[in-house]
């Protein structure tokens, strides 16, 4: 490999890395966003139809915490056109992580030895599927 | 109602729309170079515009089960696209699926067992 393709290569990995770190801050951002409004707003079933309840729901934190999930949508689907998808799967999982700390600093929910254990299970399981696409 | 079916139903929702994003964009024909926007809107086929409704149903549930439930719980839940979308993959578009992958997916549920058990 000359020098010039080593520099592409190695511009592309800083591009996608930077693309999959936002993407994932971005996802994390936005559920924690959404779950900070909904606990505002208070549980509501289906059948509730209540209509005040419905358009309560159009609020600023609701659509910014949707933006933002398209957001880091677009941008997760940007880094895999830069990174292998052997490499992005796995770090993803970050997020699952991000979000169970998020939950607990900012919603004080239960850290159980169910929901780490299974945590941890999870991400073997993604980084497992993640060899799949390994290159040959 | 357990409020647990909101889950289930918005991861749901999601994997179809995986399903109908595959076969909306294998009959997509791009339009001619210099397009309108209307042009090009006319020729999303329907299975995407349908696969976009549907992720906004999903959304919706996805909210509603955030008021009931810890989003440390339900979160983890969103792995089992996983699976889904692999039976999908296998069954509806006929690809193939390896064993590594079935392996990882077997993990995958294992961990969400695990978690789910702290509700029983």
């Amino acid at each position: 490999m000359d020098m010039s393709a080593q520099a592409e290569q190695r511009k592309n990995f800083l591009i996608g890395i930077t693309y999959l770190g936002v993407s994932l801050v971005l996802n994390v951002i936005s559920q924690l966003m959404l779950k900070m409004a909904m606990t505002g707003l208070g549980e509501f079933h289906v059948g509730d139809s209540s209509v005040a309840y419905i358009f309560s729901m159009i609020n600023l934190e609701i659509i910014g915490g949707l933006l933002l999930y398209g957001g880091g949508t677009v941008l997760w689907l940007l880094c895999l056109t830069k990174l292998d998808i052997s490499f992005a799967y796995p770090v993803s999982t970050a997020q699952y992580l991000l979000i169970f700390w998020g939950g607990w600093y900012f919603f004080q929910e239960a850290m159980s030895a169910y929901r780490i254990a299974g945590l941890a299970i999870i991400c073997v399981g993604v980084v497992i599927i993640s060899f799949d696409y390994r290159k040959q | 109602m357990n409020p647990f079916i909101y889950v289930i139903v918005s991861i749901l929702l999601v994997a179809v729309s995986q399903m109908l994003f595959k076969k909306g964009i294998e009959d997509f024909r791009r339009p001619a170079e210099g397009a309108s926007l209307w042009v090009w809107a006319r020729s999303l086929p329907l299975a995407i515009i349908a696969g976009l409704g549907l992720n906004g149903i999903s959304a919706f549930l996805w909210l509603l089960a955030l008021s009931h439930l810890d989003i440390s719980y339900i979160f983890p839940f969103l792995s089992m696209n996983y699976l889904l979308v692999t039976l999908g993959a296998y069954f509806l578009f006929k690809e193939r699926v390896s064993w590594l992958r079935v392996i990882g997916i077997g993990v995958i549920c294992l961990g969400l067992i695990v978690i789910a058990a702290e509700g029983w």
